[in-house]
C-alpha cells in the first residue's frame, strides 16, 4: 500500500511539467516519476554542496520545476500550440495499451526475481547513501569524505539513493525493501518509455491486428531489460535504470522524428543518466552532443546569418544544459577528492596490458547477440534496406557510435582500473553490458518492424490488385 | 516471389521474436535454478561460523531478525547497518531466536570492499 502511494505521488509531483513539455499523453504518467527522481538527485546534490536537509531542497526543486513549467505554459501557450506536432499514432488508448501489455508481460519475471537483499551496490553503496542523505548535510559530507567508508563508492552519483530517500520521507523511516521497490518502479518507467518509442516506429498504415501484434512483440523489450538485470532489478541497483534511460534518449533523440516532445524525452533521459551512474555520465556527454547535432536546425545553428562564434555558443549552452547536473556532481567529486574505488591507489593490481584480454572475453560473453545484429546488417539485401528507408526510419549510425563510445569507455575503465581484474569482471560485466545489449535489441526491434511492414505491405498491395482484377 | 516476401524478410520476422524469448528464457531459467539451490552454506571454522559466498540469504537459518541478511561475503545489509553503529573493534552481539551470535566485521579477503562478516556462536541454540 505504501509502495502504491509512492508510485502515485512520484507521478503527481512532476505530471504538470511532463504534460507541458510532452503533451497530454498517458506517457507523461511514466515520464513524471523519472523527472521526480531527477529532482530528488538535484536536491541531494544541493544538500551535499550547500547545507540543510534533503526534504526542503527536494520540495523546493519540485516546486521550482512545476512553477517553471506553469510559467512556460502560460507565457508561450500560443507559440507552443502552433508548433504542436503529431509525433506518432501512439497516443491515448494506444499508449495505455502498450503500458498495460508491458506490465502484464513483466509481472511474471518480477515475481520470479524477488531476491534477497544481498547485492553489494544495492546495499553497501545505495542504501548506505540513503541513510547518510537522510541524516542531513553534515552526515552525508562526512561520510563521503571518510576514508573508512571507501567501499560505499563515495563518488557514485546520487539519483538512486535520493529517489529512495524521497520515498522514505513518505514512509517516515528508512526501509531498504521499499527503496529497492522504488528503484524497480523507476526501471519499469524507463523501459515503458522505450517500448512506447519503439511502437511509435511502427508504420501507421498497418492494420489494427498487426499493430496489436507489434505491441505484444515489442513489449518483450521490457522483459528483456528485466531479464538482463535479473536479480538486481529488485535490489536497488542503478544499472538497468541508467541503461534504459539512455536507450530512451537514443530512441527518442535519434530514431523518432524531430519533434518538441521527442526532444524533451531524450533530454530527460540524458539528464537522468548523467546523475545516475558514472558510466551514465560518460554516455550522457556523447548523447548530449548527438542530440544538439540532430536538433541543430531547431537550435538555429544552421542559419546562415549566425557567425561561427554564435553557433558554438548556442551549441555549447545546449550541451551544458543537458549535462549540467552530471558535470556539477563530477566537479564536486574532483574538487573534494571523493574516493573512486576503481581508480584509487589502495590496491595493487595487474598491469594494464594483462587486463585487456580478460576484459574483452568477459564483455564479449555478454554481447553475443551483437553478432546476430551485425550479421543482419551485413546480410540485409538492398531491397530490405530500401524498405527501411521508405518507412522513414533513420539509419542507426548514432546508435552504433554510442555503442562504440560506451564500450571504449568501459574497456578503458577495466584496463586502467586497479581492482583485481577477474573478481571485478565476474562481479560487474553482467550489469555493465546491459546498455549495449539493450541497444542491440532496439536494432532487432527495428528490423522486426521492417520485416513485418514489408510482408504486410506486399499483402496489402496484393489484396488491392486482386480486388482490381475482380472489378 | 518479390523481395518483400524474401526468405531473408521471413527469417527476420520469425527469428527476432525467438531471440527476444531466448534472451528472456536463458536468464530467467538461470535465476530460478539459482533460487532453487541451497539457501546458504555455513561452515564452522575454529568455533566461528563463516558465511560462504553463495549469494543467497541466511535468513532461514537465523530467523525472525530482519537485519540478518548476509551478502556475498564482502558487504551486506547487516554489514552496512553494523558499519554505522559499530566498528571492527566493537562487535555487536545479536540475539536471533534462542541462540546468541557475535558478529564480527573484518577486512575482506578480496580487498575490494573492506568488510566481511563472521558470525560467532556464543550461546547454545
Amino acid at each position: 500500500m505504501m509502495f502504491l502511494l509512492i508510485v502515485v505521488l512520484s507521478s503527481l509531483a512532476s505530471i504538470v511539467p511532463c504534460i507541458v513539455l510532452y503533451g497530454r499523453s498517458p506517457l507523461a504518467l511514466v515520464l513524471a516519476p523519472l523527472l521526480t527522481a531527477l529532482c530528488a538527485a538535484l536536491a541531494a546534490q544541493m544538500e551535499v554542496a550547500f547545507a540543510g536537509g534533503f526534504l526542503p531542497w527536494f520540495l523546493g526543486t519540485v516546486a521550482v520545476v512545476n512553477a517553471a513549467a506553469g510559467l512556460l505554459h502560460f507565457r508561450c501557450r500560443n507559440a507552443m500550440a502552433e508548433k504542436k506536432d503529431r509525433a506518432s499514432w501512439v497516443e491515448g488508448w494506444w499508449t495505455i495499451l502498450v503500458i498495460a501489455v508491458v506490465i502484464i508481460e513483466v509481472a511474471l519475471p518480477l515475481l520470479e526475481l524477488r531476491y534477497p537483499l544481498n547485492t553489494v551496490d544495492g546495499l553497501a553503496t545505495y542504501y548506505l547513501h540513503t541513510l547518510f542523505i537522510s541524516a542531513g548535510h553534515h552526515q552525508i559530507v562526512a561520510a563521503l569524505q571518510n576514508p573508512a567508508l571507501f567501499f560505499m563508492n563515495q563518488n557514485y552519483p546520487l539519483l538512486d539513493p535520493a529517489s529512495q530517500v524521497a520515498a522514505f520521507i513518505v514512509r517516515g523511516e528508512p526501509d531498504a525493501r521499499l527503496g529497492m521497490l522504488v528503484i524497480g518502479w523507476l526501471d519499469l518507467c524507463a523501459l515503458l518509455v522505450v517500448v512506447v518509442g519503439l511502437v511509435a516506429i511502427v508504420p501507421e498504415w498497418l492494420s489494427f491486428k498487426a499493430k496489436v501484434f507489434c505491441v505484444v512483440i515489442l513489449s518483450l523489450f521490457a522483459v528483456v531489460g528485466i531479464a538482463l538485470d535479473a536479480s538486481y532489478v529488485l535490489s536497488g541497483d542503478a544499472d538497468l535504470l541508467w541503461s534504459a534511460c539512455a536507450v530512451a534518449a537514443i530512441v527518442y533523440g535519434t530514431l523518432l522524428p524531430r519533434t518538441r516532445g521527442n526532444a524533451c524525452v531524450a533530454a530527460l533521459g540524458i539528464l537522468v543518466i548523467a546523475v545516475t551512474k558514472n558510466e551514465g555520465f560518460v554516455t550522457a556527454l556523447f548523447l548530449a552532443a548527438v542530440l544538439v547535432w540532430r536538433y541543430r536546425e531547431e537550435l538555429m545553428l544552421t542559419q546562415a546569418h549566425r557567425g561561427t562564434v554564435q553557433r558554438v555558443c548556442i551549441a555549447g549552452l545546449a550541451f551544458l544544459v543537458l549535462t549540467a547536473p552530471g558535470l556539477w556532481w563530477e566537479l564536486y567529486v574532483i574538487k573534494n577528492h571523493l574516493s573512486a574505488a576503481f581508480f584509487n591507489d589502495l590496491h595493487h593490481s595487474e598491469p594494464p596490458l594483462t587486463r585487456i584480454w580478460p576484459s574483452l572475453v568477459s564483455i564479449g560473453h555478454f554481447l553475443a547477440v551483437g553478432i546476430l545484429v551485425v550479421g543482419i546488417w551485413l546480410l540485409a539485401p538492398p531491397q530490405t534496406r530500401l524498405s527501411r528507408r521508405k518507412l522513414g526510419i533513420p539509419t542507426s549510425r548514432y546508435l552504433w557510435l554510442t555503442v562504440l563510445w560506451y564500450l571504449g569507455a568501459l574497456m578503458g575503465t577495466y584496463v586502467f582500473g586497479v581492482l583485481e581484474i577477474h573478481y571485478w569482471l565476474l562481479s560487474s560485466t553482467n550489469r555493465t553490458t546491459i546498455f549495449p545489449v539493450l541497444l542491440f535489441f532496439v536494432e532487432l526491434s527495428i528490423w522486426f518492424i521492417v520485416a513485418l511492414a514489408a510482408i504486410l505491405g506486399e499483402r496489402q498491395v496484393t489484396v488491392k490488385a486482386s480486388q482490381r482484377d475482380e472489378l | 516471389m518479390t523481395h518483400r516476401r524474401s526468405p531473408f524478410t521471413l527469417t527476420l520476422l520469425i527469428l527476432i521474436p525467438c531471440v527476444f524469448i531466448y534472451q528472456i528464457a536463458i536468464v530467467l531459467i538461470g535465476q530460478r535454478t539459482d533460487l532453487a539451490g541451497p539457501p546458504v552454506m555455513l561452515t564452522w571454522k575454529n568455533d566461528m561460523l563463516q558465511y560462504q559466498c553463495l549469494g543467497n540469504e541466511i535468513r532461514n537459518r537465523i530467523p525472525e531478525h530482519d537485519s540478518l541478511y548476509v551478502g556475498n561475503g564482502s558487504a551486506s545489509l547487516l554489514a552496512v547497518e553494523l558499519a554505522i553503529v559499530a566498528s571492527p573493534d566493537h562487535p555487536i552481539v545479536a540475539q536471533p531466536g534462542e541462540a546468541k551470535w557475535k558478529l564480527h566485521l573484518v577486512p575482506s579477503s578480496n580487498g575490494c570492499y573492506g568488510l566481511s562478516l563472521l558470525v560467532e556462536r556464543v550461546g547454545s541454540p
